[in-house]
Parts: structure tokens; sequence; C-alpha cells
């Protein structure tokens, strides 16, 4: 007869759990005798009555878990190890399946999940994805600084697996009517997007839903897709998915224009599409790519309306103003008069890096090239990014502005800085700005601009300047913010505002050339 | 498991990992989403990660 | 639960911190946590995490399924999702934040601006039944105890009860505790009828954290006596004395003896303080009819912890007690027939 028992200190179960122990250990082979009890004094004295009380239980206190046997020599050991299993035994489930700390266990409490949303710190992004992959799940990688071969490592397992990677550093994306990371809320329809650029996409979205047309999905490849290395990987697929999807009827491809083979790839797919394709490869000129039978703009307005137009079976015209000419010119008569003879450049500080981009695009036909700090042209890349110089434009959420800050869309102080900065600078005519909103940005923009705007024409007025303000509102009125509430707020302030980027570029030009460039404009 | 059209014609059910507030805006859309609490593997390390990925691809 | 509220669970259980709301709030508890530092989390179970005061006193913090009680927070929570799985760990700090208990900053917090405090109403003299109608309860009582309680501890003596014939039979089949705690209890119960405060005492050691469970199947069996004792006391109109003093006895003999848990419910109990199934047994069978005496029965024995058929065995010998007491030697009390 051997008796032993299995002592665990400060032990709590419940007097179910206890009861459910002690039934099965004393069903265990070769076990003669077992009880479960807390080891108080008497619990004690009476396994000493029943010959269950050894040395270790001796020691035991009342808050200690007492589990005594007497076995069979030879079924000691197992008995021992069972008993000790079951004590282990997770019966409930534990905190890490509730309050998950790893896709496996996030998986275990949503076995049928579909998406993996990841924004992780770059240099791990990897590790999640291709976990992601793995279990054959779609990707939205928000993280950015993904060494560009692990991006193409990712993308041609998801390829495979006929899987949407949508990333790295992809900011925005609208997949069955829900905004994943920053988006806005636009009408449900049957118009495509895929995107390289997120601001891009907003842009094309929002104005999508101004037009009163709707996004089937808009799929976001990340900023690197149209790299020569990637070769435009997910924008293909983006194209043959949005091909096959019942509810797409049209289709628009957004990116800075991209490498030129990747560039071949890209409109061989969009050629074999059956579906209308509208290609926005920002600032390129219509006839390099327009003769391959697919439709071609330069601007995301254009974009955007083009694709309606084709939609609703209509002919694509380009816009250049919605309003009359005769007002525009008005507008900019109103805000040029008070220019002093120093003032002469446009200044625009943009949260979104592909709205910058167009920005200096649409200027530089109209009042040449802009410097920038993502410039058309190599030789117009600013030296010191927080010095301006002639016509700039400057992407503020790049890099230089945002490590260990906020991004722009959210936080406007570097913004504000610069807006007084660029007030105070005797050259500056116009002030542009584009201001986003949606999931993601700043709840209240307009508010956060109205002070800072009114400073700056102050500073400006005290040295006998008008400093003019145009800007543009990325959003809808569906969105928290509330597109028309966001306009009225900014036209109030005294900044013009325009219907998108593009035109608000195009009146920026205007004032500070005093209206000079009309003809050239009007064409 | 194909993705792909599927997730087109499904239901979005997503799992998030990294920034909370992602999860919150999703939850506003009335999305169902699990939320993972990430913490860099192998505490932080960047070396000791990666030995954790060869180990994970050798399987 | 409809599906909505399973939706706001499982998404609002994703993203710390866990809020919920305190539904209702024992009294004892309401005085517990009228301190900036509540304390620290001492155990954690399925149903139920316990907190430990700096005064080593406990508060349940307990979900929507458990029961009300003096030092019970009911909260939200709701029954499919365990108390084991919401992040909650032993030793976690326990603090009140303005109209709020958070656990650990931002693991839990805890709502407790809407809580109703629970104050159970423990005077029924103007419903008391009859003498022989509270027998009657106490024996259907019984009855469901051999039917549906569960006899690993001394709960099993409850077939000895009244009946010494089947006590005979019964004995030999006695589980090891019931067996040892069989003398000890008739001599308690002599001694409580005599009012010997030192054979209170010398019983009372005897039977203080004897038994399985997490607290002690005795300790139950004394908890439902003393509370039993306590409440029918002042409804039944007899000797304040006997009860009181009973109590006091074996609360006295309480430290040292048992589980920190326990020992909180027997110190309760003493006063006359438990949760609202057991008081409202004790309830019923003065004052209720005898489908409503079975059903409280019933819910009893469904307690866990403590053990229902340990406390009922408790309840049942406080109750015989206190009743022939009251037929035998107080004045007489109000008979009031059945309605």
């Amino acid at each position: 007869m051997v008796a032993t028992v299995v002592v665990r200190k400060d032990t709590y179960r419940d007097s179910v759990t206890l009861m459910k122990i002690s039934s099965k250990v004393a069903q265990l082979k070769g076990v003669r005798q077992a009880a479960v009890v807390m080891a108080t004094p008497l619990n004690k004295q009476l396994l000493g009555d029943i010959g269950l009380l050894t040395d270790e239980g001796e020691r035991a206190g009342p808050t200690d878990l007492v589990i005594a046997l007497d076995a069979e020599d030879e079924s000691m050991s197992s008995a021992v190890s069972e008993v000790d299993s079951l004590l282990s035994a997770r019966e409930y489930v534990e905190a890490e399946e509730i309050l998950p700390r790893t896709l496996d266990s996030a998986l275990r409490m949503m076995p049928d999940a579909n998406l993996v949303m990841i924004s992780v710190p770059g240099n791990f992004a990897k590790r999640e994805a291709l976990r992601a992959l793995r279990k054959g799940l779609n990707v939205f990688l928000f993280s950015s600084n993904v060494p560009i071969e692990e991006e193409l490592e990712l993308k041609k397992l998801a390829s495979e697996k006929d899987l949407l990677l949508m990333g790295p550093d992809c900011g925005t994306a609208i997949i069955n009517g829900v905004v994943l990371g920053f988006g806005n809320i636009v009408n449900q329809g049957s118009i495509g997007v895929v995107s390289a650029s997120g601001t891009g996409l907003q842009q094309i979205s929002t104005l999508i839903d101004r037009e009163g047309l709707g996004v089937s999905q808009a799929i976001g490849t990340g900023g690197n897709d149209l790299s020569e290395k990637v070769g435009g990987i997910m924008m293909t697929k983006g194209i043959r998915l949005l091909e096959q999807d019942e509810k797409t009827r049209a289709i628009v491809l957004v990116s800075k224009p991209p490498d030129p083979q990747v560039t071949e790839r890209i409109l061989e797919a969009a050629d074999c599409c059956k579906k209308p394709v509208v290609v926005n490869f920002i600032g390129v000129e219509n006839n390099s790519i327009g003769k391959k039978g697919f439709i071609t703009a330069t601007t995301l307005e254009d974009a955007a309306r083009t694709v309606c137009a084709l939609v609703q079976g209509k002919r694509p015209r380009k816009t250049i103003f919605d309003i009359a000419r005769k007002r525009i010119m008005s507008i900019v008569e109103s805000e040029s008069s008070g220019l002093s003879s120093t003032q002469r450049y446009v200044r625009g500080l943009f949260s979104g890096g592909t709205l910058c981009y167009e920005a200096v695009a649409v200027l530089a036909p109209l009042i040449g090239d802009a410097y920038s700090n993502t410039p058309l042209k190599r030789e117009y890349k600013l030296e010191d990014v927080n010095v301006s110089k002639e016509h700039t434009c400057i992407d503020m959420g790049s890099e230089e502005f945002t490590v260990g800050r906020p991004h722009p869309m959210i936080d406007f102080t570097l913004r504000r800085r610069r807006l007084a900065q660029e007030a105070r600078d005797p050259e500056t005519a116009v002030i542009m700005l584009d201001v986003v909103l949606g999931y993601g940005a700043n709840p209240d923009p307009s508010a956060e601009l109205v002070a800072p705007i009114a400073e700056a024409k102050t500073i400006a007025e005290q040295d006998g300047r008008y400093l003019s303000f145009v800007a543009s509102v990325i959003g809808t009125a569906k969105d928290p913010q509330d597109l028309r509430r966001q306009e009225r707020k900014l036209k109030q302030a005294g900044v013009v505002v325009m219907p998108s980027n593009a035109q608000a570029a195009r009146i920026a030009a205007l004032v500070a050339t005093r209206g000079a460039i009309e003809e050239r404009l009007f064409v | 498991m194909s993705g792909k059209a599927h997730v087109f014609d499904k239901k979005l059910k997503v799992v998030n990992i990294g920034v909370r507030t992602f999860a919150e805006d999703l939850e506003k859309q009335g999305v169902e989403v699990v939320h993972v609490d990430w913490s860099p593997p192998a505490g932080g390390d960047i070396e000791i990660a990666k030995l954790l990925e060869k180990l994970e691809e050798g399987r | 639960m409809s599906s909505e509220e399973k939706e706001f669970f499982r998404s609002s259980m994703l993203i710390r911190p866990l809020r919920l709301v305190a539904i209702s709030i024992g009294s004892i508890a309401c005085k517990r946590l009228n301190q900036e530092r509540i304390g620290q989390v001492h155990s954690v179970f399925r149903r139920v995490f316990n907190v430990l005061t700096p005064e080593n006193r406990l508060i349940c913090v307990v979900r929507r399924d458990v029961q009300r009680g003096p030092i019970n927070v009911v909260t939200n929570l709701p029954q499919w999702i365990s108390m084991t799985s919401i992040g909650v760990r032993e030793n976690y700090e326990v603090l009140k934040v303005g109209g709020s208990i958070t656990v650990e900053n931002d693991v839990l917090v805890i709502s407790t601006r809407n809580a109703k405090e629970w104050k159970p109403q423990k005077e029924f003299q103007a419903d008391l039944l009859t003498a022989e109608q509270i027998r009657d309860n106490l024996r259907l009582v019984k009855e469901a105890a051999c039917s549906h309680g569960s006899f690993s501890g001394l709960g099993q003596l409850i077939e000895c009860l009244g009946d010494r014939r089947s006590a005979r039979l019964v004995r030999g089949a006695l589980n090891p505790f019931a067996r040892k705690a069989l003398p000890h209890i008739s001599k308690l119960m002599k001694a409580i009828r005599e009012g010997c405060s030192p054979n209170i005492r010398t019983s009372a050691k005897r039977l203080i954290g004897l038994g399985p469970g997490l607290t002690p199947s005795a300790d139950d069996m004394l908890s439902g006596l003393m509370t039993s004792l306590a409440v029918m006391t002042k409804n039944l109109g007899i000797n304040a004395n006997l009860a009181s003093r009973a109590n006091k006895e074996i609360a006295s003999c309480v430290p040292g003896r048992t589980t920190l848990i326990s020992q909180e419910f027997l110190t309760l109990a003493a006063d006359g303080e438990a949760s609202e199934p057991i008081l409202e047994l004790i309830e019923r069978i003065m004052t209720g009819r005898p489908e409503k005496a079975e059903k409280a029965a019933i819910d009893v024995l469904a307690i866990g912890d403590p053990s229902g058929t340990d406390v009922m065995l408790g309840i049942l010998l406080g109750s015989n007690l206190a009743l022939n007491e009251a037929i035998h030697r107080a004045k007489p009390f109000k008979i009031l027939p059945l309605l």
C-alpha cells in the first residue's frame, strides 16, 4: 500500500472541479483510495485516520490543495501524472484566447476570419503577413519600411494562393463597403478602384460619390507595387479580380507614373480586361498611352469623372473648373488684387503625398515646375525641406516630417507652424491645402485650421500684404467630419474652397499670376 | 481554403494585428473584428526574431 | 442572450479595458468598496473572482448568473464567458476610481454608478405559517435534498435526519467525512439547545475545516446552521441569546482552522448574512406555500460554492432547533392561516 500526497500550494479550484478531479482520480487504474481536499487541520487529521497522510501532506496549510492517493506500486507514477494533468487541464477558455496575443489564438476565436489587418513595425511585418497568407487569409498591410525583397516574396505567395495582399505601406482600401485603415464613407456601387496611392484612392472614391455613383471595391496595392522589382503584381491581380466581380462594371487604376516596364505590364492587363478601364498615372500625358484603346486621365478628378461617365454611358469630358469662367476670374480678381509686388509664389502644404504630386503636375504647364520633396523632376527636389523655394509643394506626410509624430492628417502641429512660416515670407502669394476627412483623419480639421489661417492672414496684413488661401476637402457628407460642414467653415475663414485638388491647384496658379495664365488655362 | 472572390461576396471578418484604432474603426462600421494585442516576438530582439522565423519556415 | 448582446460582449472584450456594469452590490460589499484601494485579486474562478481587502475580508465579483449576496458585486458578464478568461489574475490591484472599480488599471473596469444596493428583508413575522405548516415545509425541503442533493460531504447526513431507523441503515454507507462529523454534530446541537458555550466550542473545533470542497463541507453546514438560527430566532420570537451565543462561540473557533474564503462565509453567517437563495429558502420555509418552499430548496441545492446540499443540512438542523424552541419554550407566536 503506497500513499502519496500531491500538494498544490495556494491552489484554488471551485468545488465542482474538485469533485470532478476526485471522481476521476478514484477511478484511475490501480488506485485503491483517493481524497481531494483543502489541507485544513481536520482534513489532515482525517487523511491520517484513513492512512493517506504523508509528511508533505502534514506540512500543507489550509490554503493548499491536497490530493492523496493510495495505489498499487506499479500504478502510482502514472496515477500521479494523470492527477497533474487533471489539475493543469485548461477546462475553461484561457485569457490568451479571448484577448489573443497571436494570430493563431485569434483564429481560434474567429475560425472563419477572411482578412488580417497588419500594422506592426516594418521589420516584423513579413512574419505576420506570411503567417496570415499561409492560413489562406487576405492581408491588408499598413506597415511601411518593409524591404522590397520581402514585399516581392509576400506578393508572390499571395498571388499563388489567389489572395489579396494590400501593401506594404497601404493606408487605404474599401472592401465590401468596409473602410480599411484611412478612408471615406462612400456609396457602394459598380466602380472598382485599384490604387497604389492612399490619398489618390480617397480623392477618387469621394469624387465618385459626389457624382452620385459608388464604389464596388477599392483595392490598395501599397506604394511600391509598381516599382521595377515588384512589377505590379497586386495591381494586375486587382484588375483580374474586379474583372470577375459581378458588381463591378468599370475599373480605375491609380498610381504615380510607374517604371516603364511595369507600365507595359499594367497596360497589357488593362487591355485584356473585358470591362472598361480608366488609367490614371498622375501627370503622365495622354498621348503616350491613350492609343492602346483604354481611357487615360491625367488627374484624379478626370479619372473619377471619366469612369462615372463610362458607367452611365455618357461621353467623358475633362474638367477645368466646375463653375463658370467668369465667376472663377472674379474670385481670382478679388484674391489677387491685394497682393503686393513681392508676392509671386504658390506654397502647397499637403497631408497626402499623391495630392502633393498631382498639384505639382497640374501647376507645371501653368506656372512652371515647383520644388518639392516629391518632385516630378529630380532637379526640383528641395535642398532643405524646411525652407521653401519659389513655387513649392510639400508632402508633409513623408518620412522627414512623420518620424516620431502622428500623421499630418491627424496632427496639424507641423502644418500650422509651416503655415505661419510661409505667411512671413513676402514672396508667398497663395497657400494651398488639402483637407482629408474620414476614418483615421482629424475629427474636425477645419476647426483646427481656422485660427492658424486667421493668424497667417494677419501676419501678412501687418506687413501690407494680402495672403490668399486655397483648399480642397477630400471627403463626403457621410464622413463623421461632414464634408459640407468642413467646406463651410473654411469658406467662412476666407479660404477659396474648390471641389477637387486639381481645381484648387489651377485656381492657385491663377491667383499667383494675377490671372495672367487665363488664356493658357481655358484652352 | 481559397480567398479572393470569396472575400468580395462574403461578410468581412477581420483579425487586426497592431494599432488598436483600426479595430475600433471597424467596430464602428459594424464589422466583426478580433484585435490581437501584439508585442514583438523575442522581446523585440530582431536577431532572435529572425531566428524564430527561420525555425518556423523550416517546419 | 440576444445576438446583439453576444456581439457586444464579443467585440468589447477584445479591446482593453473590458468594461462591465455592476447590477447589484451587497450592502457589506458596498461598505468594503468605499475606499480608494479596495484590495488585490485573491482567486479567480469560472463565475467569480474574489478580492481580498487590506482588512483580510473578501468581495466577490460575480457573473450575471450568480446570486445576489452580502459581499457580491453582480456584474453583467454573461454566463457563456468564464471569469478566468477575461484577463484577471491573482494579485492584480483593485482600485476605486471615480464611479468605477478598476482591476490592474486597464484589464477590467466595472462601473458602479447605476448599481442597486442589495439589502435583503429578514423580518417576516407578519406572514408566518403555523407550526404544522412549517414542519411540512421542512419535510418537503428534506425530501428535495434527498432527491437532488450531492452527497460527497456532510450533506449525506440529511438522510439521517429525523428518522432513527433509516439513520442506522445509512450509517454504514456514510463517506468518511460524514462519518467523522456525525457525533460532533449531535453534540453541537445539544450544546446549543443547552446554551453551553464550552461544549459549543469543543464541537465546533471538531467540525470547522472538515470535508471536501473549496469551502469545506462542514463549514457550509455550519453557515447554514448559523444563518437559519439568526434569522429564525428573530422571526419566531424565541430567546435571542440562543442564536447569538451559538453563533458567537462557533465564529470564535474559526480563525486558523479553515480556508480564507470559507472563513469569510462563516463570519458572515454568524451575523445572519447569506446569499439570496439561502435567505429566500429560510423565508419560504417560514412563510411560503409548499411548492414555493420546494422551489427555493432546489435553488439552494444548485449552489456549488458553498455546497448547497451541505448548507441545506445546516438549515434543516437550525430550523428544526428553532421551531422546537418556539413550540416548547418561547411565548406563543402568531398563528396565521395560510391564505
